[in-house]
Parts: structure tokens; sequence; C-alpha cells
């Protein structure tokens, strides 16, 4: 074979391979005889989750230094600039992860963070200490020698940091 | 279509996220629905990379994500710039759970969208509604 028809050749190939070839749908592709009741299937996820969100806080441990080195680079730029974008990535991501794994105290104090990088003006004096009462408040829920606070104490340090965030003027 | 029971095992998911927690535990409550293949991605290129030997029959995709978010995976695939379906089910993951954000990702072709925190419950919930609209995905070679 000369190498000029090598061009067609694969040309043919390529049309002759059907490229939209259907396979089965969803349905068909998941009942059948070894289909298990979706409850149970259910009860196993909540088990899996469970064993899974045991590791959480260690996970969230190793996070908080990125945390802190990126609320240290905030003030270095003007604010809407990508380290700005950059910690509200990070402080979101905690946000849902710790919600996910039941950590409550945890994922309250991130939300709280988080409208307060939404909604207040960044310019303002107390933006940096406001910050960082957030994150001195995510180190001790989640310090391995300290406890996290119980619901009750829960709520008032969140509340309590919302209220500081309140004292910003509004964006 | 009620779906009451399903099996899993012949299914391919793809599970993008760049939070390694959330990618632990979605795959592990993935694989306790007894999912045959759950494959995951910490990111759009990685996702990328998998996509054309995967052909996955459902991605799980976080919307917010750095460098670049799952919303360019949604639109890469719908709009066919991607060795895949363009219709392969696509599931959002996200935190946020404001309408108008919804509506993106709703209007951008997603299939469905859950709202972190996520549960095995609401995992499920969005895959048999998945199954129950038995939509045909083709192969692309």
């Amino acid at each position: 074979m000369s190498s000029s028809s090598q061009p067609i050749n694969r040309s043919i190939t390529l049309t002759d391979t059907p490229r939209n070839r259907q396979r089965k749908s969803l349905y068909e592709k998941t009942q059948g005889p070894q289909a298990v009741p979706i409850e149970t299937l259910i009860q196993h996820g909540d088990t899996a989750a469970k064993l899974a969100s045991a590791g959480y806080l260690d996970f969230f441990r190793a996070k908080l230094p990125h945390i802190e080195s990126l609320a240290g680079e905030l003030f270095v730029e003007p604010p809407g600039n990508a380290s700005w974008k950059a910690f509200y990535t990070a402080v979101h991501d905690l946000r849902s992860s710790s919600a996910t794994a039941g950590y409550l105290t945890l994922s309250g104090i991130c939300d709280s963070l988080e409208t307060l990088l939404v909604d207040r003006d960044p310019h303002d004096a107390l933006m940096r200490d406001v910050i960082r009462l957030h994150l001195d408040a995510l180190s001790l829920a989640s310090s391995a020698s300290t406890p996290i606070p119980d619901g009750a104490e829960s709520a008032r340090l969140i509340t309590n940091l919302r209220r500081a965030a309140e004292k910003l003027a509004r964006i | 279509m009620m779906i009451e029971k399903a099996d899993f095992s012949k299914l391919t998911v793809l599970l993008v996220d760049d939070n390694a927690f959330i990618r632990k535990l979605l795959g592990d409550i993935l694989r306790s629905f007894r999912v045959g293949r759950v494959v995951q991605a910490e990111g759009v290129a990685e996702a990328l990379s998998h996509l054309a030997k995967l052909q996955p029959d459902v991605i799980f995709c976080d919307w917010l994500m750095a460098p670049v978010d799952g919303l360019s995976l949604l639109r890469a695939v719908r709009q066919g710039q991607t060795p895949v379906d363009p219709k392969t089910p696509i599931i959002m993951l996200t935190g946020e759970c404001r309408v108008d954000r919804v509506a993106v990702a709703i209007a951008d072709g997603a299939d469905s969208y859950i709202a972190k925190p996520v549960t095995a419950k609401s995992l499920m919930s969005h895959l048999v509604k998945l199954i129950a609209a038995d939509k045909p995905v083709h192969y692309l070679d």
C-alpha cells in the first residue's frame, strides 16, 4: 500500500465507525434481577457517609493553614482581585463540606464569614479584624484539645460573629 | 415512573470536585449504592482527560472550583466540545442555593442540581430522578 493512500483509508475507517451508537438508557441499565430496594441502598449510603465523616476534623485541621495563608494575602491587593476570590472560594468550600460532614458549628462560622465577604465593604477598617475573629473561631471549634461547643454554645458563638460582621458597612 | 429498586452495578459515574473530603464521601456513598465504577477527578482538566475512555453514565460535578468552574465542564459537554454524548446526564453540586444560580445551571443544561450538604438520600433521589427520566445516551467512539 502506498503511503499516499493511508489518509483515505483512515477516512473510510472513521466514516464506517458508528459515532452515535445508542446504549441502554439509565432505566434499562439499572433494572434487573439484582436490583435492590432504594431504601436499603440509602441505609447503606448513610452508613458509608457516617464512616467517611468520622475523619472530617483531621481534614478540616489540615485545611486551616491554607485558609490562614490565603487570609494573609488579602490586604496586600485591592478587594475583588484574585486573592479575595481564592479566599472566598476556600471558605465556601469548607462551609459546604463541614455541613455535609455534619459539623454545623464549623459550617455556621464559615457561613458567617462567607456572608461577610459577600455583603460587607472590604474597605471597612474593621474587615481585617472581623475576618481574624472568624478564623480564630474556626481554629477553636476544630481544635483537638478544645471540645467543639455544643448546640447552645455554638449558636451563641455564631450569633456573636454575625453581630460583629454587622458592624461593617454594607457594600 | 416509580423506581423502587435499582441495580447500579453496570453504571460508570464520574465525580468532579476539588474538595478531597467531598470526593471521598460521595465516592463511598456511591460505592455503597453498588455503583459499578466510580472515578474521581479533582478538577475540570482531570475530568476532561477521563471522559473519552470512561464514557460515564452520570457525571456529578461541583460548581465552584478553581481555576476552572464546573459550569465550564457542563457547557463543554452540552456544546459537544468533549468526547462524550452531549446528553450525558450531569448533576451539579453546589453550596449555592440561590434561585438565580440554580436557574443558570438548569439553563445551561444541568439535569439536576444538589445543594450541599449532600446526603445519601439526596444523592439517591437525584439518581432515581434521572432513571425515571429514562433518557437514552449515546457512546461516542
